[in-house]
């Protein structure tokens, strides 16, 4: 597939990274050093000019094109490539933007663009996931939210213990499927005779009340429900989580330290307190008893910060922290040194885009364990060669299929079940296997 | 061989534009004369005589010719600067216009201070009246008081801004200066078409009002209620002004009509902005806003308050206590002033209640005066917000009106408001009680206040409804003269121009 990225910024970089070994990719971006660094480290074509002229997009190869993915820092710009390239191209045309209004009027059909991703609203569906299942590393809502991806660490001292127990003796609510299990650095389709050990990773496909009965019975001890949330950092994206923790209906304060941020906060979201305020002042975070809120998300414009801010809430008492991190290749450090979740806006927008470089046919789509497990919603050829086989005979070897969508019915299939014609399917593989799954299906 | 250069001055230098502030009131004067066509009109239906109504005519039309000829017909060149200056003097000649009348025709009010005063009190709808006996004056003299309120509550230069059309640059501010309220909000992109627009909606309102009080009057045959009377009481009522030509004010009538009156007067009180709003599409607006909620809501409190005491102090039972208590919050709270019943001789907490309705007004953009419920809840929303900070110094707390957060500019803009309106209220009392104990005419200090209050706040009837205020000392007139003029204006627009930073560069 070729695919023209405008835009070498933070986001362009992560789409760049997830697509550059499966396409050929072209990037586009005002900033020649910029270009060139990026050429050093990944395995595609740079072209210098501004994204929005005709000429710079035809000599980055507009008119093959079969993906145009505006993704710089400006909504303007990316808006005015993505009408550019609509008149240049007959390829999908992504845009990436930070404004609510923006999507708005995507959604009611008013701008000439196929998709458009929002990095802040990603971010913050990214947090209420965490937040609203205590315990679970990621999930992902698949089937209009019907039906969710959901992955838990294992740990024998959680509420219901399955460590040294068989799958075959685990018991399995009917809304739900074991996907997979991660062991260190390897991931398998489990058969019944496996065993879960301590510090497993177990991958589920489930309904959102199957899923929230696995949180309960795998939660560790002390783990509980989150009522009162404290946001760091009024931006963008802490105001997109504010706003989505506050539709969740918790208590939602914001903080941030610059009085014309935090005035604008507090006019723009009417829920949510805010604060004019130091995060990193002790007398402060006494006063307004920070410490006794349930979790705390970081998302200020410095990593360093975020992770100062996270560990102090963490001593004064704040069971979860969340930090929003700028590097991607910080987020296995932050997590190493206590943070219970670091999410990328680059990792999260760039798994969003990825999306539509997938056969048109799939509708849902999530990464795993850094891109090497992919959970793909796609529906089913007619004349697929799969249609009909039951699943005890193992007809995709290499992939499991965690959920069926029939109709209006959600199908969590069993031994017996089979793939009918006009079903989709909630599929979880490895991610070389993506291409030939997609070809059989 | 130099020429001597002059060493600069330190020279302050006027910076408002005389000529143009002059011609625009001019111009406004000389159209404003010709709505005395329409009392000429009733008084030769009525076969009364019309000198009175054509000596102003005439005289505010040459007059006015002639300030635009001197100051060289510039009204378009008005800009925010001489819109103070402009408003303010165009409401006292238009008090003396509509004060000539009352000269010409020799009744009980021919002297030039009652003249004037009762043309300002209609021109400012505030209803205080020195005529000691109405049946003396003629049906067309009558009609013209009302008249002057139902020109003066709209706006006598809005009804300019939406004839004369081209303003020049000043024409938002000229608005801005005469309409109550803390903003103005432009309906259409035009300023004239603005203007325009609120008059209609005003016309149409009062269009709307006279039939219906004039079909009760056929159908319950509520003899009062003929058709004069119907336009008369439309033009006070719509307008919030509240002079009636019946010496006992709306007692004369039957219920049906009261309660007609009552909702227009509620009407008249809201914005009309909501009213032109509501005629454009957004069925929904008056529900919708918060203002319009809050003030039918302060109307209640006041209307139940004044009923309890009603109920516990008189005969009059429960539904005529409510009857008349709604009727007079009201009637008092709009600025209305209009009275069913001598309400002096009501308990001492309906009198208090009532006089504190006094300060709270109608909405802003109505033809209310006093304080405004936008004004009392931006006070009241700033309040509660530094109650809350001195627990939470770090909480941000943006004051919200119907859901939006407004600037903190306005906080204060309506706080300092609220506070000069009290300050000019408590001067205002102190100037007549001392004037009147000086002059040997004893009034008690609650007399006082309220006599302030009434003026100030453009409401109209003192603590005795059906009195008049013909027997106070001439030099109290004067106070309460200056008092309606800087309430109908807010004040503060007047304030500036005697500040010296308004004149001089």
């Amino acid at each position: 597939m070729k695919i023209l990225v405008i835009g070498a910024g933070r986001v362009g970089l992560g789409v760049v990274a997830a697509l550059a070994n499966r396409h050929q990719v072209t990037v586009i971006d005002l900033d020649a050093d910029l270009l060139r660094r990026f050429g050093d480290h990944h395995d595609v074509l740079t072209v210098a000019g501004n994204g929005c002229s005709r000429s710079t997009l035809h000599a980055a190869g507009i008119a093959t094109a079969d993906l145009v993915i505006a993704a710089t820092d400006r909504d303007e710009i990316n808006i005015v490539a993505a009408i550019q390239a609509r008149a240049l191209c007959s390829g999908r045309i992504v845009v990436r933007t930070s404004s609510a209004e923006y999507l708005t009027a995507w959604r009611a059909g008013e701008l000439p663009v196929d998709v458009m991703i929002s990095a802040e609203n990603e971010i913050a569906q990214a947090v209420v996931r965490a937040i609203g299942l205590p315990g679970a590393l990621q999930t992902n809502p698949f089937a209009d939210n019907r039906t969710e991806m959901v992955e838990f660490e294992v740990h024998s001292d959680a509420t219901e213990n399955i460590v040294g127990r068989r799958i075959a003796e685990i018991r399995i609510p009917d809304e739900s499927v074991i996907a997979s299990l991660i062991r260190a650095d390897t991931i398998t389709i489990p058969g019944g005779n496996d065993v879960v050990e301590e510090g497993d990773r177990i991958v589920l496909i489930a309904s959102p009340e199957a899923s929230h009965e696995w949180a309960q019975r795998l939660a560790r001890t002390g783990v509980q429900e989150i009522n009162e949330v404290v946001v760091v950092g009024g931006g963008a994206t802490g105001r997109a989580i504010t706003r989505a923790l506050c539709e969740q209906q918790l208590r939602v304060r914001l903080i941030d330290y610059d009085a014309a941020v935090a005035r604008r906060c507090a006019e723009e979201i009417e829920a949510a307190e805010v604060f004019c305020a130091d995060a990193t002042d002790s007398t402060f975070l006494e006063r307004e008893h920070i410490g006794r809120a349930d979790a705390v998300v970081c998302c200020t414009e410095r990593d360093e910060r975020d992770l100062l801010i996270a560990l102090l809430a963490k001593s004064l008492g704040v069971r979860t922290a969340i930090a929003v991190v700028g590097d991607p290749d910080l987020v296995p450090i932050f997590e190493r040194v206590g943070i219970d979740h670091a999410l990328n806006q680059r990792l999260v927008v760039a798994e969003e885009i990825v999306r539509y470089t997938h056969d048109p046919r799939t509708q849902g789509f999530a990464m795993l364990e850094n891109d090497r497990v992919e959970v793909l919603e796609i529906s089913v050829r007619d004349d697929s060669p799969l249609l009909g086989k039951p699943f005890r005979d193992r007809p995709l070897a290499g992939a499991i299929v965690g959920a069926i969508i029939r109709g209006d019915r959600i199908i969590y299939p069993r031994g017996d079940d089979a793939l009918q014609a006009d079903d989709t399917a909630i599929i979880v593989a490895e991610a070389s296997y993506v291409p030939k799954l997609e070809s059989q299906l | 061989m130099s020429i001597g250069v002059a060493a600069p001055q330190r020279r302050r230098l006027l910076v408002v534009d005389i000529g143009a502030a002059g011609s625009m009131v001019g111009r406004v004067l000389r159209w404003l004369s010709l709505t005395l066509i329409v009392p000429i009109g009733v008084a030769l239906l009525y076969g009364e005589t019309v000198v009175p109504f054509l000596v102003p005519l005439v005289g505010g039309f040459l007059v006015g010719g002639a300030l635009e000829r001197v100051c060289g017909r510039r009204s378009d060149q008005i800009r925010g600067r001489e819109a103070f200056a402009v408003v303010a003097i165009t409401w006292l000649f238009a008090a003396l216009l509509g004060s000539v009348p009352y000269i010409v025709e020799g009744g009980d009010i021919s002297a030039p201070i009652d003249a004037y005063f009762e043309a300002m009190s209609g021109f400012t709808t505030t209803g205080s009246s020195v005529i000691s006996d109405l049946q003396t004056h003629n049906q067309s003299l009558l009609f013209w008081r009302s008249m002057t309120q139902w020109l003066g509550g709209m706006g006598i230069i809005v009804l300019a801004l939406a004839v004369l059309g081209r303003t020049g640059p000043g024409g938002k501010a000229l608005l801005e200066r005469e309409a109550p309220g803390a903003d103005t909000d432009k309906l259409t992109p035009r300023l004239r078409d603005t203007a325009l627009h609120l008059w209609l909606v005003y016309v149409g309102l009062s269009c709307a009002m006279v039939l219906i009080l004039y079909v009760v009057g056929l159908v319950d045959h509520d003899h009062g209620m003929n058709f004069y009377n119907a336009v008369v009481h439309t033009f006070s009522t719509i307008s919030t002004g509240g002079f009636s030509p019946e010496p006992r004010s709306l007692e004369a009538f039957g219920w049906v009509a009261q309660l007609i009156i009552v909702v227009f007067m509620v009407i008249g009180g809201a914005n009309f902005a909501l009213w032109y709003r509501m005629l454009h599409g957004e069925r929904l607006a008056a529900v919708r806003d918060g203002e319009f909620r809050v003030y039918l809501g302060l109307l209640a409190v006041a209307s139940t308050l004044v009923a309890i005491a009603l109920i516990v102090t008189t005969e009059m039972g429960v539904l005529t206590s409510f009857g008349q208590a709604t009727f007079q919050a009201v009637s008092i709270m709009t600025g209305t002033g209009f009275a069913v019943q001598d309400f002096a001789v009501w308990t001492a907490f309906a009198l208090l209640i009532l006089f504190l309705a006094m300060f709270v007004g109608g909405c802003a953009g109505s033809t209310t005066g006093a304080i405004k419920v936008v004004r009392i809840r931006l006070a009241v929303g700033g309040m509660r917000r530094d109650l809350e900070t001195a627990v939470h110094p770090e909480a941000v707390l943006p004051v919200r009106v119907t859901g939006k957060p407004v600037r903190d500019s306005a906080i204060q803009g309506a706080t300092v408001f609220a506070g000069i309106y009290l300050a000019t209220f408590v001067v205002g009392a102190i100037l007549i009680l001392l004037i009147c104990t000086f002059r040997g005419y004893n009034i008690d200090a609650f007399t006082a206040m309220v006599t302030a209050a009434t003026t100030l706040g453009n409401v109209g009837p003192g603590v005795t409804p059906m009195a008049s205020f013909a027997p106070y000392p001439w030099e109290s007139k004067l106070v309460m003269i200056l008092l309606m003029w800087l309430g109908r204006l807010e004040i503060i627009s007047i304030f500036v121009l005697f500040t010296r930073s308004y004149w001089l560069r």
